[in-house]
This record gives C-alpha cells, structure tokens and sequence, in this order.
C-alpha cells in the first residue's frame, strides 16, 4: 500500500532533488510518479516484456538516485532518466541474449494482440488493438538499432541531442539511423499487409 | 514535360517533421512539403504509424505504478546518494547547444590542447617506465603469494577440510546435494564448491555504482551459502538437510500433509495470506504458497504457465516474490546435464529478482539465496561475477 506523502505535484524537478539531497528520500516518490509511465514504456518497447521491462525501469530509478549529484536542476529530470533507462534496457537486453529465456508477452504470431493485453485491458478494442498489433510486429521485425532510435523518439520523445547521448552516437547518426528505421518500418509494414490481408 | 521534382531526404524530411532542423534549413523544407502532396503523405503516413505505436496499451494499472514506486523507495531509502568523489567517473561530453548544427559538435577548437596533451601523456609514461626499470630487482625480490603465512595456512586448511570431506564421503555417503548435485560427483563438487567461493571473494573490477542491488546481494549471498556449505561437510552435516521443514502452504496436498503432519505448528509461511490470483494457481496445482524441495516436478511444470501468466497480467501483487521463485525452480527442472549456461543465467537472473522482491520475507529470502548458491556452485554460468560496466548506462555529467 503506498504511504501517504506530502504533495509536492507544484514543485519543479531541480526543487525536488535539493529536497532529495537535502536528506527527504520521500520526494523521489514525486520524481518517479513524473516519469513512471513514460520509462515503463520505453524499457519495454526495448526489452519487449513486462518482466524485464518491470527489472529496467526499477534499476533505472536506483541509478537515477545515485547519480542525482550529476543531474542539472534547471533541466527536466523526464529526459534526463529516459536516457538512464535507456541505457540500461540496452545492457539487459545484450546481456538477455545469453539468457534462454523467452518474452513473456511478445505480439502474438498469430495475428492477435499479446494475450496480457487482451486480459488486462478491459476496453479491449478488436479492430483497432489488431491493427496496432500488426503495426507492432512491423515494429518488433526491425533491426535492434532501428528498434532502439525509434523507440527513444516516439516513447521517449527525446530530441536528437538526447538520443545521440543515450546512445553515444553522433547526431548525423541519430538523424540517419531514426530515417532508414522509419523507413524500413513502412516497408515491413506493406510486407504485413500484403501477407495478411485484412 | 514536366520539370523533374528533387524531393528532399529521409534526414530532412523526418528531422524537419521532429522539428530538429535549423530555421534556415526548415525553411527550404517547408517550402517544399507545403508544394509536394508526396512528402506530406510521407509525413502523414509515419505520423498515424508513430500514434498507433504510442497509443498502444501498456497494459500495466496505477497499482503496478504504486508497488514499482514503493519497492524503488524502499531500495534508495537504504543508500543514500553518494558523494561526488566516491562516483565512478564517467565519459564527459560537451553539451550541445539547442541551434548548433549537426556535424560541427565534434570538431575540436583548439588542436593544440589534444597535441600537447598526447606529448604529456607520452612523457608520462616514458617516466613512469624508467621508475619501474630501477626498481626490478625489488620485484624479483617480492614475496610471492604462496609464500606468505597466511595464504599458506588457508590452502593447508582447505586441503584438510577437502580431504576430511572426501573422507567422510568414502565412508558411505550416497545422496548429496539432492537433486542439482547429482549432476555432478562428491569430490568434484567441493572443489566447484571452492572455485565459486574463490569467484565470489574476487573483488569486482570496478567499484560498481550499485545498480545491481540485487545482483549484489544475491551473490553475498550465495557466497555465505558456498562458505556455509564447504563448512558444513566438513564438519559431517549433509548440504542436503537443510531443506526447510515445518512449512505449510496454502494447499495441502498428499505429500503436503505428510510434511505437516510432522511439522510442529501448522502455520501460513508468513504473515501474509496469498492473493486470489495466484492461490488459484495453487489450488489448481496443488502447491504450496511458498516452492519448497518436496513440490514435485511435474507439478511445478505444469504450472509453470499459469504462473507466468498471473505475473504478466500484473495480477500477482505481493506475490511477485513468490511466483519469481517457482519460474526460477521450473526453469532450473529443465536445466540438461551437462547444465545449459544460458538457462543456468536466466534461473539465477529469476532467484535475485525474487530476492529483491521479497523485502521483508526474510524466509523466502533465505531459500532463494541458498537455491542461488547451490545452482551456482553445481553450475556456474558463463559470467559468475557481478556484471561490470555498469556506469555505461548513467547519463554523462550535465553541465
């Protein structure tokens, strides 16, 4: 159950973490509920499961917190931790292929969205959940660099700059890399369509 | 005939939908998508294509939220930020300015710097090598380890233990280590038994910043197990008794009630009660709340799927703790002879994560730190030390 905490939704991150800093762990809580779902969704648009994705987004926070020292306050935490999350979901998942372990909830292969999903989500939408699962299978085909710039652009939302420090990457890198991703998306896209005609 | 339309590139086209060009380079672009029904199909169809990836759902409720946020708070509480000094350092790069063009941040301003830098450096080490020339013969002149005292006396002791221990397993032993050490025989077993102590004691090559808590952990943990258990054979106490007794679980199934009814107290593991969810699996099944020795195999496989789906449909709460420690054994029932490296990493990866998740359980805790050590040791994966590196994930410094 969580614990009631003081309301601190009017301050802006850089007040947060002097709070932190200044010996009230609890203000973290405010930082993580800042930025939770948004680094569920990228760790798991990269780890492509809930059981890693869960793993990534919690060491993430650890890593956030230990390093707050190095975080500007008159920047946004938000992009800031993406980048950690980022990172990290990029470690694990170089070191899950050593792993036999299998996603625990991919896009089904048979055309119907991942059954956690199905479960989960009580306005389970047929028609509009199977075209975003088609759309997700394009995704999942993608190479794991296309996957990564794409997923940092449109989970993350980061611009550039961001992208090419999470990535140690140049940024005309980041610009090319983000196009030929988008780019073999549409392609595999058509292939679906093409072999599954709806 | 028509003029020949030059279309502007990929790059282009995306950065300026990204809005990341420069308003110069903006400008052209967008003379051209306003004119070229093409490009702004372009830009539509990866715009719906980007909102059905965004719009699908995550799947995971406030409560996921709520017990990720408390389960983080709980780990930081305990470790408060470190200092600026004790941080490992990590690569620095100079911040981009928002209007800086691409393709000019890695140009070096000053190469004078980078060139006297690299004659220092070299100086440096022209130095550092003469120093250490002069002082060979010192070298020649050290100790070696196995000459010093105390080294000496440990490898004596652990000859002893070893042999006592081959010793007492002559005298008649038949079962040790029940079910993962029959992969392997008596003596060779302690001797892994030693080479995963000898791992576990080695210093992690970086001062890691922590994030693998859990991982951490885990390992001290199966270090104490190892210590634990290389002492225990030598002093006649069978690895395999420390199966945890006296536990009753939710259902009580034939082999269950046989445990129970010598069990001195029918009690639940701990405090708390199983949710609805996961005590269904159990029921269905016929396994205890909490894994122990005496859940059969094909039991535990065969619930193995109803469990994963319980924990990926975010209905197993508290319960995460648990569940993680019957994938780990289900996933561990499937490990071959010789073990496969890759499962015996995923089955460790299961055993931290169910250490990490069960703050406060000290119980389960305990069994999934043993489990961990005796898997390690009966089968040590391919990376048996913390995973180094873990500063390549943080973020360079901001400014």
């Amino acid at each position: 159950m969580a614990q009631a905490r003081p309301d601190r939704s009017t301050l802006s991150d850089g007040e947060l973490v002097r709070l932190i800093q200044n010996g009230e762990t609890d203000a973290f809580a405010e930082l993580v509920r800042r930025t939770d779902r948004s680094g569920y969704r990228l760790a798991r648009r990269i780890t492509r499961n809930h059981d890693d994705a869960d793993d990534v987004l919690q060491e993430s926070y650890v890593k956030a917190y230990r390093a707050l020292d190095r975080f500007a306050p008159d920047r946004a935490f938000g992009p800031w931790f993406l980048t950690i999350v980022a990172r990290t979901a990029l470690t694990w998942i170089r070191d899950s292929k050593r792993r036999a372990a299998e996603p625990l909830d991919e896009p089904g292969r048979d055309g119907k969205a991942p059954l956690a999903e199905r479960v989960a989500d009580p306005s389970f939408d047929p028609g509009a959940a199977e075209r975003r699962a088609q759309v997700e299978r394009a995704f999942a085909r993608l190479s794991e660099d296309h996957r990564v710039v794409l997923a940092l652009r449109v989970e993350g939302d980061l611009p550039y700059a961001a992208i090419a420090e999470a990535l140690s990457i140049p940024l005309g890198t980041v610009m090319s890399r983000l196009a030929r991703a988008r780019e073999s998306l549409v392609e595999i896209l058509n292939e679906l369509r093409e072999a599954e005609p709806r | 005939m028509k003029p020949e339309i030059h279309h502007p590139t990929s790059e282009d086209l995306f950065a300026y939908r990204d809005g990341e060009l420069s308003s110069e380079r903006r400008s052209l672009i967008e003379a051209h998508v306003l004119a070229c029904r093409h490009c702004r199909d372009q830009i539509d169809e990866m715009s719906a294509l980007e909102s059905d990836l965004k719009l699908r759902p995550d799947g995971v409720d406030a409560a996921y939220f709520e017990t990720m946020t408390e389960s983080v708070l709980s780990r930081v509480a305990s470790a408060p930020p470190p200092e600026p000094e004790a941080m490992v350092p990590i690569e620095r790069r100079r911040p981009i300015a928002p209007d800086e063009e691409f393709g000019t941040r890695r140009r070096l301003r000053m190469p004078w710097i980078g060139i006297a830098g690299t004659g220092a450096a070299a100086v440096a080490v022209a130095l550092v090598a003469v120093l250490l020339l002069n002082r060979q013969d010192e070298w020649v002149r050290a100790p070696r380890p196995d000459m010093v005292g105390s080294r000496g006396e440990a490898k004596a002791d652990r000859d002893a233990a070893g042999s006592k221990a081959r010793e007492r397993r002559d005298a008649g032993r038949t079962s040790a280590g029940t079910a993962d050490g029959a992969l392997q025989k008596p003596a060779a077993r302690t001797e892994e038994k030693k080479k995963v102590v000898a791992i576990l004691e080695k210093p992690a090559a970086t001062p890691a910043l922590e994030p693998q808590v859990v991982a951490g952990s885990a390992l001290r943990g199966a270090k104490d197990e190892a210590s634990k258990q290389i002492a225990n054979e030598t002093s006649g106490n069978d690895a395999a008794r420390d199966i945890r007794e006296g536990e009753v679980g939710f259902a009580e199934p034939e082999a269950q009630q046989k445990r129970s009814a010598s069990a001195p107290a029918p009690s639940l593991a701990f405090g708390r009660a199983p949710g609805e969810p996961y005590a269904r699996v159990l029921r269905e099944h016929g396994l205890p709340v909490l894994w122990d020795e005496g859940v059969p195999t094909d039991a535990l496989l065969s619930a193995e799927p109803d469990l994963r789906l319980v924990y990926q449909t975010r209905k197993a709460g508290a319960d995460s703790a648990r569940i993680r420690l019957y994938i780990a054994e289900a996933e561990r029932a499937k490990i071959g002879n010789p073990p496969d490296r890759s499962r015996v990493e995923s089955v460790a990866h299961h055993y931290r994560r169910a250490i990490a998740l069960a703050r406060g359980d000290a119980e389960l805790q305990a069994i999934a730190r043993r489990r961990l050590g005796e898997l390690l040791m009966t089968a040590p994966p391919a990376n048996a030390e913390p995973e180094s590196g873990e500063t390549d994930d943080l973020p360079p410094t901001e400014p």
